[in-house]
């Protein structure tokens, strides 16, 4: 399989002389996205990143007081929201979003017992803003 | 520091209880559940019987005047801070200016508590800081909190680290038939009353009444029935003691209890289960188990130990993470 920068000039070629405002790429390897602007067809970065166990212990996904799971698969979070939590004895550790988007699945089981470093849920997530233009 | 801008009732000021004073005729007060408090506390890098507030109406709201670390334990009332939701039994950081919210709690548990970052700051009375509501002393101004009052923290600038601790509930449960299972001890009076009461007490539910309180827990069952007619002084009584009035309806004396009465001892709640029997909500049935004094001390070596293991791993989270 070509590599994401050819695969983007490829679809961009293609989308030239269309009137497609948007075309969207989901791979395993993560989300393509390709908008119009204006006359040029460009690639933005929207794709997935894996949150990864911080800790040896138990995932779940909701709170053991809670029935209903904390952000089950489409919930749009914000950085800092908990996608599940990981129990360590008695000790209840957030499993947070590392950057604003939604939730696409969760990677673990809940009651799964995780390693460290073990993915735990995907995200997709939004397009970073673009850098402030340099004072000249 | 914070504000009280809702309060639907009866909140007050509660710590590990006033201890010792029972000969003065001063009852122990103290948090109604002393595990709810305790993991608040320890969350928070307190020590585990420092003054927290005890909630057990709802809706209840707050600001913070000031940045401050905070923990919620107990019931679970869908706490939110300017509207992120919090989870219940973890600490959190609130910036100065922030709304905290706790609504109607989840069923299955009545009270909770609110921990500040180095304890409520209130005089100590009598080595305690818990609200003797009947003495009006201790806790904030020896009354329960208005809107209006403000509360201060002890060390409102303490780092705290944002997690959890597992409602100890949920490693330990006690049920029976789908009932909370409280443990008791025949007390004194035990066999002054009919073998078919007995046998009754042990086998059957008993109602938590909408006359419960801090004071005691009025229970509805089937009426205790005494052998023969019981006449007693006045003598000593602790939380925990359940006494039967003339209409068999059992009364349990919990922490704001008299320091002494005249009723017939049934039995007494043992002082491990105490916690549970205090979050049963008004309205719910529990179940009584016999127990005896082994399984009773047992019981306590129990909960000490949860807590114990509690307090370790958070204090090596806190030290982790810096805070």
């Amino acid at each position: 399989m070509m590599d994401t920068e050819a695969l983007a000039a490829h679809l961009a070629k293609a989308l030239d002389g269309t009137d497609i405002g948007l075309l969207e790429l989901r791979t395993p390897q993560g989300t393509l996205r390709l908008r119009r602007d204006g006359s040029k067809v460009v690639a933005t970065t929207a794709s997935h990143i894996t949150v990864a166990a911080s800790s040896v212990g138990v995932f779940r996904h909701g709170h053991p007081l809670r029935a209903a799971p904390l952000a089950p698969p489409g919930t749009r979070v914000r950085a800092g929201d908990p996608l599940g939590l990981l129990r360590i004895g008695a000790l209840l550790i957030a499993v947070v979003a590392p950057r604003d988007g939604v939730v696409d699945r969760m990677l673990a089981a809940d009651g799964a017992l995780v390693g460290y470093g073990a993915p735990l849920a995907r995200l997709r997530v939004d397009p970073e803003p673009p850098p402030p233009a340099r004072q000249p | 520091m914070i504000e009280i801008l809702a309060t639907s009732g009866l909140a007050t000021v509660q710590d590990g209880g006033r201890h010792g004073s029972l000969r003065y005729g001063v009852g122990v007060a103290g948090a109604m559940d002393p595990m709810a408090l305790a993991a608040a506390n320890l969350l928070l890098g307190n020590e585990a019987d420092a003054a927290a507030i005890e909630i057990p109406i709802f809706p209840f709201r707050v600001r913070f005047t000031a940045p401050c670390g905070f923990a919620l334990a107990g019931a679970d009332c869908a706490a939110r801070l300017d509207g992120r939701a919090l989870l219940p039994w973890w600490a959190y950081r609130a910036p100065a200016g922030a709304e905290l919210v706790l609504e109607v709690p989840h069923p299955g548990a009545c009270r909770a508590y609110l921990a500040l970052a180095g304890g409520v700051d209130v005089p100590a009375v009598l080595g305690s800081r818990s609200t003797q509501l009947r003495g009006a002393f201790g806790g904030h101004e020896g009354r329960t909190l208005r809107v209006g009052d403000v509360v201060r923290a002890g060390r409102p600038e303490a780092a705290v680290d944002e997690f959890g601790v597992v409602p100890p509930a949920l490693d330990m449960p006690r049920t029976q038939d789908g009932m909370r299972a409280i443990r008791v001890l025949p007390a004194a009076e035990y066999g002054c009353f009919t073998a078919a009461s007995r046998a009754a007490f042990w086998a059957g539910d008993w109602k938590i009444t909408a006359q419960s309180d801090r004071y005691g827990y009025r229970l509805a069952g089937e009426a205790l029935v005494f052998e023969r007619p019981v006449e007693m002084l006045s003598h000593g009584i602790v939380p925990g003691v359940i006494q039967v009035p003339p209409n068999g309806q059992p009364i349990v004396q919990m922490r704001d209890a008299q320091p002494s009465g005249g009723y017939p001892k049934f039995g007494t709640v043992i002082d491990a289960d105490l916690w549970r029997l205090g979050q049963a909500p008004i309205g719910s049935r529990i179940r009584f188990v016999e127990t005896d004094w082994a399984e009773a001390v047992a019981a306590g070596d129990e909960t000490a130990a949860w807590l114990a293991e509690a307090g370790r791993l958070i204090g090596l989270r806190r030290l982790e993470r810096g805070a």
